[in-house]
């Protein structure tokens, strides 16, 4: 009995031996095979990389690349977004703890196992929504892609929810804007975040520029090139995967003037451009200044946030101090000059905003948000005034309001008379008849205006919602308010919005930074500089404008406003 | 003339309150600039 056990062990020896030679060995021959290298250690951003090497004959070619900084939504810098991310963790299979690249992409010669080029709707409001049409990569369900990236083939993402939050992050508006922070556009709209690419000369979509795979199935041999995204951010190491194996690692550089919290590389003389142009523009009708400065940011500056804060709650602080300064700067000329602030009013509109902005507003949007998806009634409230504006100016509506014809008759003739005598027309000063809060008048040019502060006040306090909640001053509800239920001219419909968006500014700056929400520095000194340069401009510029012409600016704006907030101007 | 010098009062506070709004702001976008300087939120290593 010893004896034959004996043999049988004598028997197993070689078995074992051979087992485990062919465990050991097959694993080794199969990764062998695989080789790669790329063409710099270091890249910068925005550069384009080659990665060169071989993999078995026959096989498809997945070359991943990931970025060693990593997200993890437990550590969210911005509170809210935290909150989002476990939300919809719970709805979209991944958990707070679960660790992505912030950047990963995935180079393929055959993208099909890992999802399908579909179309994608965009544009428009709520109840037409999906205006515009394009093309997008639409990532495959894990269960399809489990086998590939069970054998690593996508690099670090190996699990269920490492794949669903990866997904998320790149085809998910809040996820591109919070964490990848690269984004194809479409005019403003972002579509999607780049993830899976394949050689543009075959396969001609948008996304895949700059990209180009070469493989030789009969040799294995690979070559391929890739755009690394210009803003990725500064000295990240990546990794290189090829089909499983880790083959190499290279770093994007720093390439340009970095924004410390705008996460972009850019020149601030750019910002400075753009303050100027608002500043100016907004110190001249009043309206639009916030607006239009967030547009700005979103096409040419496109401000997207650190890693972990969605790009709006950084563009917004950043966005503000432009309805504080540009009005700075022209009120020099409007309010100590040219004397025609109507003070009480502007102060009792301010303290309206204050309390909308600070009190009233923050629980109602936590309450009730996102705000943005009022945007498109916003829109509606915007074409009542509009129209509301284009029939003043008509001579019916022009003959409806006895003071403001007088007015402009006056400022015609003063203007006529300036003119014929080689000199600057000289504003009229605003003198207060009965002061009060319940009503107040006063003269302008020699016609009596009767406003009421106390019910500006509360319109005010609605403005102060609506500021704090898109990060604009308001002007566009301000000046309609105005000349609408006041019958007020623009040129002293104007100075008054100036000074209630500058409560816009310091009642919704601090609220963003008391939530944790700071600006990028560099974006809101160059506004800043730009808006006061503008606001300089246009305060010296007013007066040299017709009351109509300044009206058909205003209204021009409030129908582009509509447009936008209805999202079917989509491109400025 | 009381009135007068009461409304001319009432005016300068007024003008006062516009300076005061323009000090507070400076001061809050001053500590906006400096915190977004000096702050770094994220390095994700």
């Amino acid at each position: 009995m010893k004896e034959k056990a004996v043999c049988v062990s004598k028997l197993a020896v070689p078995w074992i031996a051979t087992l485990l030679a062919l465990l050991l060995f097959f694993p080794v021959a199969g990764s062998a095979a695989v080789t790669g290298s790329v063409s710099a250690k270091s890249v910068p951003a925005g550069d384009t990389l080659k990665i060169t090497g071989t993999i078995e004959p026959g096989q498809d070619l997945y070359i991943t690349l990931a970025s060693q900084r990593i997200f993890v939504p437990k550590e969210c810098v911005g509170s809210k977004e935290r909150g989002i991310f476990i939300k919809e963790g719970k709805k979209r299979g991944f958990n707070s703890d679960t660790k992505v690249p912030y950047l990963a992409y995935i180079i393929t010669n055959n993208s099909k196992p890992l999802g399908k080029v579909d179309v994608k709707r965009y544009g428009g409001a709520f109840f037409f929504s999906g205006l515009y049409k394009t093309k997008m990569f639409y990532l495959a369900k894990w269960d399809k892609v489990s086998a590939l990236a069970r054998k690593g083939y996508l690099g670090p993402i190996d699990t269920k929810e490492e794949y669903n939050l990866y997904k998320f992050n790149h085809e998910k508006k809040f996820g591109l804007f919070t964490v990848t922070k690269e984004r194809t556009m479409k005019g403003k709209m972002p579509i999607f975040s780049r993830d899976v690419l394949t050689d543009y000369s075959k396969e001609p979509y948008y996304w895949n520029k700059g990209t180009k795979v070469s493989l030789d199935k009969a040799t294995g041999k690979y070559e391929v090139s890739f755009k690394t995204f210009r803003h990725t951010y500064p000295n990240t190491p990546f990794d290189v995967y090829v089909n499983g194996k880790k083959v190499a690692t290279y770093t994007v550089a720093k390439n340009g003037f970095w924004l410390p919290l705008g996460y972009r590389y850019l020149n601030p003389v750019i910002v400075i451009i753009g303050g100027i142009i608002v500043g100016w523009f907004f110190s001249l009708v009043g309206l639009g200044g916030g607006m239009l400065m967030a547009a700005y940011q979103v096409l040419f500056l496109k401000t997207s946030g650190p890693v972990g804060i969605n790009a709006a709650n950084t563009l917004k602080p950043s966005n503000l101090p432009i309805v504080f300064f540009s009005p700075i700067a022209a009120l020099r000329n409007y309010w100590w000059k040219e004397k025609r602030l109507v003070l009480p009013l502007a102060l009792a509109f301010g303290i309206g905003i204050f309390i909308g902005a600070f009190i009233i507003g923050p629980p109602i949007s936590a309450k009730y948000l996102p705000m943005a998806k009022y945007k498109a009634w916003l829109g509606i409230v915007v074409l009542v005034m509009a129209i509301r504006l284009t029939y003043e100016m008509t001579p019916r509506g022009l003959r409806a309001s006895k003071s403001r014809r007088e007015v402009v008759k006056k400022y015609q003739e003063e203007y006529k008379k300036a003119k014929a005598e080689g000199v600057a027309l000289k504003m009229s000063k605003v003198e207060t008849v009965k002061p009060g809060w319940w009503t107040l008048d006063f003269k302008f040019f020699g016609s009596t205006f009767r406003s009421y502060p106390i019910l500006f006040g509360l319109v005010g306090v609605l403005i102060g919602i609506v500021a704090v909640s898109f990060g604009i001053g308001g002007g566009f509800i301000l000046v309609p308010t105005m000349t609408m239920f006041a019958g007020l001219p623009m040129y002293l419909a104007v100075p008054v919005s100036l000074v209630g968006t500058m409560f816009s500014c310091v009642s919704g700056l601090s609220g963003f930074m008391v939530r944790g929400y700071w600006p990028d520095p560099w974006i809101m000194l160059g506004i800043c500089v730009g808006a006061y340069i503008g606001g300089f401009l246009g305060g010296r510029t007013q007066r040299f404008l017709s009351e109509k012409v300044l009206k058909v600016i205003a209204t021009a704006t409030l129908y582009f406003l509509i447009l936008r907030f209805l999202k079917i101007e989509i491109w400025i | 003339m009381a009135e007068e010098e009461k409304e001319k009062r009432e005016m300068e506070a007024l003008d006062y309150g516009m300076i005061i709004l323009m000090i507070i702001g400076t001061i809050i976008i001053a500590i906006g600039f400096i915190k977004g300087l000096v702050w770094q939120p994220w390095t994700g290593m």
